[in-house]
């Protein structure tokens, strides 16, 4: 009796080492789009954004994601006023922290990080500093590009609805290494990055995924 | 995961979304002070040994502070509030001097009013986005009559939104 338990727990055990391997199986490309950003450009009248992200497959449950997007912020206040675009790219990984319960299941929960770039352009802004007592002053800000670079930590689940086709949530903390481009009048909105007056934000994505997957060719068939 | 799981998680998540999305606003309101103070606190000599003076906080029993104004003529700013040793002043953006008037005592006369000359370079300054610009200064001098104050120290010139920071420490006339 003793006997059979142990074989039956080796066997357990073969199956799981298979289902932990799926480089022997499968390729996975996933093309993904922030669906939250065309809700919120279509209800606020200072900033518009895209955002999109591809990941492939490489080994050991590890993801290498490319992400970019672009976007445009356009202040028109009582006291500021000024208009900016950018894009943004981004490289990073991401890793799939549940094992897997066949080699086809792609569903995650994952933790990664990212390095990401924008060049930005701001148009000249005009100013008025309010004083009732003294009386308010206006002027002009010069126009300026330049680039702002992050680094990004984020988690987040994936889940296949149907074959192919995911629906994905990312949180992120971001944090801008280089503040000092920031100083003087940095944009409402950086898309990519959300707040450009601050130095660190917490963003969140909603993305659709369409998946494409190929067999991946056995070393061995070689 | 089953599709049960999936379709609680997807349910949960989206509600999520929805939150999230409900509270991003247009404009944040602006939560940080847009004027900046020049801080002044009062203090007389108790015993000077030559070699160290010993200083105590003087409390103003019921003091009128005010500015001049670009005019000549005064705004009060400080009336009423009795037994006070620190006060704030604000400066003006649209010139390089300004003036403020301090009488120690509501019992006033032509010699109880004293007038503190501020000299100084205004700097724009980015707040944010939510509350645009404002101004910091730079504190070159300040100058002083002398009939309730004895003497004037500029401890800090940088003027910014700081409120901890002491800038200006007002020796009241140890007669007074």
């Amino acid at each position: 009796m003793l006997a059979q338990s142990n074989a039956d727990t080796t066997a357990v055990d073969t199956t799981e080492a298979e289902v932990k391997s799926p480089e022997v199986t499968s390729h996975q490309l996933a093309f993904s789009f922030d669906a939250t950003q065309p809700f919120i450009n279509s209800y606020s009248s200072v900033r518009e954004g895209y955002e999109f992200a591809i990941d492939y497959y490489l080994h050991k449950e590890l993801y290498l994601v490319l992400e970019g997007g672009w976007g445009s912020a356009h202040v028109n206040y009582t006291d500021l006023a000024y208009n900016s675009k950018n894009s943004y790219y981004a490289f990073g990984i991401n890793k799939c922290l549940i094992s897997r319960l066949t080699p086809n299941d792609w569903d995650m929960a994952f933790m990664g990080v990212r390095l990401a770039a924008a060049p930005i352009e701001r148009t000249a802004g005009t100013y008025v500093v309010v004083d009732s007592f003294w009386g308010s002053s206006s002027g002009t800000i010069a126009a300026k590009n330049f680039v702002g670079v992050w680094a990004e930590i984020t988690a987040g689940i994936r889940l296949e609805l149907i074959k192919g086709f995911c629906v994905g949530w990312n949180i992120r903390g971001k944090f801008m290494l280089d503040g000092k481009s920031f100083k003087d009048l940095p944009p409402t909105y950086i898309a990519g990055y959300g707040k450009g007056d601050k130095g660190s934000v917490f963003d969140f994505n909603l993305y659709l995924t369409y998946a494409i997957r190929w067999r991946r060719q056995h070393p061995l068939s070689k | 995961m089953t599709k049960g799981d999936k379709r609680s998680i997807t349910a949960l998540l989206l509600l999520f979304s929805v939150a999230w999305l409900a509270c991003t606003q247009t404009r944040q309101p602006c939560a940080q002070p847009k004027t900046v103070y020049v801080n002044a606190a009062c203090y007389h000599v108790i015993a000077d040994t030559g070699n160290v003076a010993i200083v105590a906080d003087t409390l103003l029993p019921n003091p009128l502070i005010g500015v001049i104004d670009t005019a000549g003529k005064g705004a009060l700013f400080y009336y009423g509030q009795r037994n006070i040793f620190q006060f704030s002043m604000f400066l003006n953006p649209n010139s390089d001097t300004c003036r403020w008037f301090i009488n120690t005592d509501s019992t006033f006369t032509s010699k109880s009013f004293d007038t503190l000359t501020f000299v100084y370079q205004s700097k724009l300054q980015f707040l944010s986005n939510a509350c645009g610009y404002t101004y910091y200064y730079n504190l070159l001098g300040v100058s002083t009559t002398h009939n309730n104050i004895d003497s004037i120290i500029l401890e800090n010139t940088n003027v910014t939104s700081n409120v901890n920071v002491e800038h200006l420490k007002i020796y009241i006339h140890p007669n007074f």
